[in-house]
């Protein structure tokens, strides 16, 4: 049996496949438990995507200024 | 194939290698500001906070030399001790400790000024900065995976994935196949799941 790959799988996920292909595969999903298995993958691969935006937006809104004082000079408070 | 340049530090860390100055303030200045904004420390304070936290692990030798902090020579560098345990801790503990120190501080210089009690540095915050780690994590391993796949193939990843732009709009603009574009998604995040298992090893 041939299986799709998880490209085709975005394809097919994301709608952009032909009609005919889109049937083919739904109905290959139903009775393949490896391309059903590497479906869910990419759910997971959503969830890993997600996250990653919440990283890159945790620092993006941090204060731009890097500091300029002397080490040697600075006023210790403690 | 691979492209490799750079070490991580988070690399460096484990295998007890020497870290430049410049590399691990740019690295960790990040994630020490987010740390100090959890205490709700302001602008100064947090500017303080980053240059303590850099005393502290270079200590020795910024205390035996005087010039501007920006101007720190490449050859300064420290070599963590990994007998100190997870460098993750290690590193909570003295920007939670000088954290609470500048709060201190703060408190006793205006005692008038907003009375809430001081954090505990050994409890609480745990969880917000095992989440905080997990970001620095996350985006010390896309800066990793920057430098080992084929540029095009991270640019397709970024483009669609972290920037949002759709397989169709990517593809389109790198002169490529929706099918390639989805195909480096997949790519990248496999890299990407081995390079965070790989630094989440240790440190």
């Amino acid at each position: 049996m041939k299986h799709y790959t998880k490209a085709e799988l975005e394809l097919y996920r994301h709608g952009e496949m032909g009609v005919l292909g889109r049937l083919q595969c739904s109905r290959h999903l139903r009775e393949c438990p490896t391309c059903a298995r590497r479906m869910k993958e990419l759910g997971d691969d959503d969830a890993l995507v997600g996250e990653l935006r919440e990283s890159l937006r945790f620092y993006r809104d941090l204060p731009a200024a890097e500091p300029r004082r002397s080490a040697s000079t600075r006023h210790r408070t403690s | 194939m691979a492209y490799t340049t750079r070490k991580s530090l988070l690399r460096k860390v484990r295998e007890g290698d020497e870290i430049g100055w410049r590399e691990f303030y740019c690295t960790y200045r990040p994630l020490i500001l987010r740390r100090g904004m959890d205490f709700k420390l302001r602008p100064q304070e947090l500017d303080d906070l980053l240059q303590r936290v850099m005393e502290e692990f270079f200590q020795k030798e910024l205390l035996a030399v005087k010039f501007d902090i920006d101007n720190i020579p490449p050859e300064l560098t420290f070599r963590y001790d990994n007998g100190r345990g997870r460098f993750r801790d290690f590193l909570r503990r003295v920007v939670t400790n000088h954290a609470c120190k500048i709060l201190r501080a703060r408190r006793d210089q205006r005692p008038l000024d907003g009375d809430s009690p001081l954090p505990d540095p050994e409890a609480g915050e745990d969880a917000r900065w095992e989440q905080e780690w997990r970001c620095h994590l996350l985006n010390e391993a896309l800066r990793e995976l920057r430098n080992q796949v084929a540029p095009v193939t991270f640019q397709a990843f970024e483009m669609s994935s972290l920037k949002e732009h759709g397989a169709r709009e990517t593809a389109a603009f790198l002169g490529i196949s929706p099918a390639a574009v989805y195909t480096a998604r997949s790519r990248c995040l496999a890299r990407l799941r081995k390079i965070v298992k790989e630094l989440e090893v240790r440190p």
